[in-house]
């Protein structure tokens, strides 16, 4: 079956409505781990739905008949989607992190969650998962300490600058694909 | 930490339709949208074979017809779960507004039959 083009006059109504509006179009979409992590998504979902940004709940909204690493993928290699949000609190979303940060296309649209114990910046443990973390922070950016109002400690001005740029000549060396 | 600016300036309505032209502002969301308008309800697996689309990415565009309350979806257990699709209430409604000649052709049309039927 052959797709149709833009219907012109969706395109046009869109835009006139954002232009009406002061605020574009946005589709993103919220994952993250089972139980309390979903009833949370949910909430941030209908917060969003209702300032006009078209938010995603994977378990709500894909059909189950589809894998859900089936969808990521399609969702990594064509969608339109703005921003995909990963709250990492389990090894599942650490996954789901993995794979997304693997792909530079997606990688830039990735806001990543996790908690001040596990942040290259709140805390100098250092893991795996927290090196894959400073390499997208250097990468990229985008990666948020997020916690129900803890106090952190937070780096010096001299210890990030020098962290990130350490890490940056790294990868400018080693995996000079990610920074282009 | 500095707050979300509030929207209390923007009717929550033009929101609401702003939600719906970036889900059908798309030609694989229109075509699934106008495909299941036309089949009353439908199942996830028809879709993908009536579009030849791939089935997550499928997936993905269907989850932003239904965030954007264009769409309804409910499970059926026929052996396995199946996930069906119908349009919503708004969905209906927007047929209308958006395509008001098509919605009088496919009325046209369905009479037409009845009509034949009935020889």
């Amino acid at each position: 079956m052959v797709l149709p083009k833009r219907d012109p006059r969706l395109r046009v109504a869109r835009e006139q409505l954002e232009s009406q509006i002061n605020r574009s179009r946005l589709i993103v979409v919220l994952l993250g781990s089972a139980g309390s992590g979903l009833d949370e998504r949910r909430d941030i979902a209908r917060v969003l739905n209702a300032r006009g940004v078209s938010a995603l709940v994977p378990e709500d909204d894909f059909p189950a008949d589809v894998n859900p690493s089936i969808v990521e993928r399609a969702i990594l290699s064509h969608a339109d989607v703005d921003l995909v949000f990963v709250s990492v609190r389990s090894w599942g979303t650490a996954t789901e992190f993995g794979q997304f940060h693997a792909e530079p296309t997606i990688a830039r649209k990735l806001r990543v969650l996790v908690d001040p114990d596990h942040h290259p910046l709140h805390n100098p443990k250092h893991g795996y998962l927290e090196d894959l973390y400073l390499t997208h922070l250097a990468a990229y950016g985008h990666v948020y300490a997020v916690d129900s109002g803890r106090f952190v400690p937070v780096p010096s001005i001299k210890s990030l600058v020098t962290l990130l740029a350490e890490t940056t000549r790294q990868l400018k060396f080693f995996q000079q694909d990610l920074i282009k | 930490m500095k707050t979300t600016p509030d929207l209390e300036d923007v009717d929550p309505e033009l929101l609401e339709l702003l939600r719906a032209y970036t889900a059908l502002d798309n030609p694989i969301r229109l075509k699934a949208y106008l495909l299941i308008r036309d089949s009353g309800e439908v199942p996830f697996h028809e879709i993908t074979k009536a579009m030849g689309v791939e089935s997550g990415l499928l997936a993905y565009h269907l989850g932003v017809l239904k965030a954007a309350n264009i769409i309804d979806m409910r499970y059926e257990r026929v052996g396995r779960e199946i996930s069906k699709y119908r349009l919503s209430k708004r969905g209906e409604e927007l047929y209308s507004a958006l395509f008001p000649r098509r919605t009088k052709a496919v009325g046209r049309a369905r009479k037409t039959a009845v009509r034949l039927a009935a020889q």
